[in-house]
């Protein structure tokens, strides 16, 4: 069995894009949860406030 | 009189061997219940396509008919996806979404294996699709194989399923051997936080927007699993969120499990690469379950409230399984320890990280093919 280390160099490159990306989507997502929750307590605050 | 035998001389030692594997797929499916919903209908599809001369196969066979029009376009995933959006409540992780970090590293597994099957010989694509079963999602690994090598898609199916009903057996081991009794003992605060209506209406809608720019190849899976979460979320759709929770779900499923077994045909799938490819299917599950459990150990050097790193297991897509075996793990080292919460929110973290890795795969490995 002889390994083709021009695909492993690929794969290495797949590998380390698709953590990266995965991690930085994951990060947006929270980035955006935390902004989400922000926005929708001052939200129900402001409803629950009727001055 | 030849016609009436046909069928019978046409049995071989693969169509025997065929049937032995469905029959363990049933088996497996009725008396230990693995994943039956699918396991059952792969087992009988493999029964109907193996079946010499079997006219359920070829241009105008049913199940070629539900292959070409439900896997080959994709739609039966992706209508599963609303399905599976429709059940998921991103509740707890709304309520904690620390945990994402989670649900990213328990990838790990899916390009860790990659790795492992180029070294094995595979060529990038199918090396991309067997590590796409550590994503511990059916289908996004269906997805993900039909785009990338449709030949593997028996065997990567019958794995990622498998797998997921064994998780009871794969991840306790992994984790044990990984962490320290004192850093299982580790106790986790929660406090209960109110997730306002606003946050679980916006939160399907922008993520998908948000996944859809940066990786435009993961629109349809993670677009449809949203959009069924929204169906849930939105309190007008009660009916349509039951529907597709329900029938949806149930309907997909039967012809999906069915249509995936009617591909494992004997000539195709005995093969000692379908070995192969089940046993990495292992690897990737022990990678992902390892990569959890050290991010969570990495985690745990910068943080002043320490993490019990068995979370980290549970940021792989099963669900609600490994949360399960999690919780399971932290009560018999110490009964009156519950981590069920994080874990939760850690297993469904997962089951978006899943679909996200999904879609690098299928935005990536074509570019460097």
């Amino acid at each position: 069995m002889s390994i083709d280390w021009e695909v492993f160099s690929k794969g290495i490159n797949v590998a380390l894009l698709g953590l990266a990306g995965v991690f930085t989507v994951l990060i947006l997502f929270y980035i955006v949860t935390k902004l989400l929750f922000h926005f929708g307590n001052k939200m129900d605050k402001d409803n629950s406030n009727p001055d | 009189m030849e016609e009436l035998l046909k069928g019978i001389l046409g049995i071989n030692g693969g169509t025997i061997f065929m049937f032995i594997i469905a029959g363990i797929l049933i088996y497996l499916a009725i008396a230990k219940e693995y994943e039956p919903t699918l396991l059952l209908p792969i087992g009988f599809g493999a029964i109907l396509a193996n079946i010499p001369f079997s006219n359920a196969l070829g241009s105008d066979g049913v199940l070629s008919i539900l292959y070409n029009a439900g896997i080959k376009t994709e739609l039966f995933p992706v209508l599963i996806f609303i399905a599976v959006g429709a059940m998921i409540d991103f509740g707890p992780l709304l309520k904690n979404p620390f945990m994402l970090f989670f649900g990213a590293a328990a990838q790990f597994g899916i390009f860790a294996t990659m790795l492992v099957a180029i070294l094995l010989g595979f060529d990038l694509p199918e090396a991309a699709t067997i590590g796409i079963i550590g994503a511990a999602d059916g289908p996004t690994s269906i997805v993900v194989a039909q785009k990338l090598a449709a030949g593997l898609i028996a065997p990567i199916t019958v794995a990622a399923y498998s797998y997921m009903a064994l998780v009871p057996i794969i991840q306790p081991p992994v984790v044990k051997l990984l962490t320290t009794k004192n850093e299982r003992l580790i106790r986790m605060e929660y406090t209960e936080v109110k997730v306002p209506k606003s946050v679980k209406l916006l939160f399907p809608i922008v993520v998908t927007i948000l996944a859809g720019l940066i990786a435009p190849s993961s629109v349809a899976l993670v677009g449809f699993l949203m959009f069924g979460n929204l169906i849930r979320e939105c309190g007008v759709l009660e009916r349509l969120s039951k529907s597709a929770q329900n029938e949806l779900a149930n309907l997909v499923t039967i012809l999906l499990g069915i249509t995936i077994g009617s591909t494992m045909v004997a000539e195709e799938f005995l093969k000692p690469r379908t070995l192969l490819i089940i046993g990495l299917g292992l690897v990737a599950f022990i990678f992902d379950t390892a990569g959890g459990v050290i991010f969570a150990k990495i985690l745990n050097l910068f943080l002043k409230n320490k993490i019990n790193p068995m979370i980290g297991a549970a940021g792989i897509s099963a669900f609600p399984m490994s949360a399960r075996v999690i919780q399971q793990m932290a009560t018999k080292e110490d009964p009156s320890n519950f981590i069920i919460a994080q874990s939760i929110s850690a297993n469904v973290a997962g089951q978006l990280g899943s679909i996200v890795a999904g879609g690098m795969i299928l935005a990536l490995v074509p570019t460097f093919m």
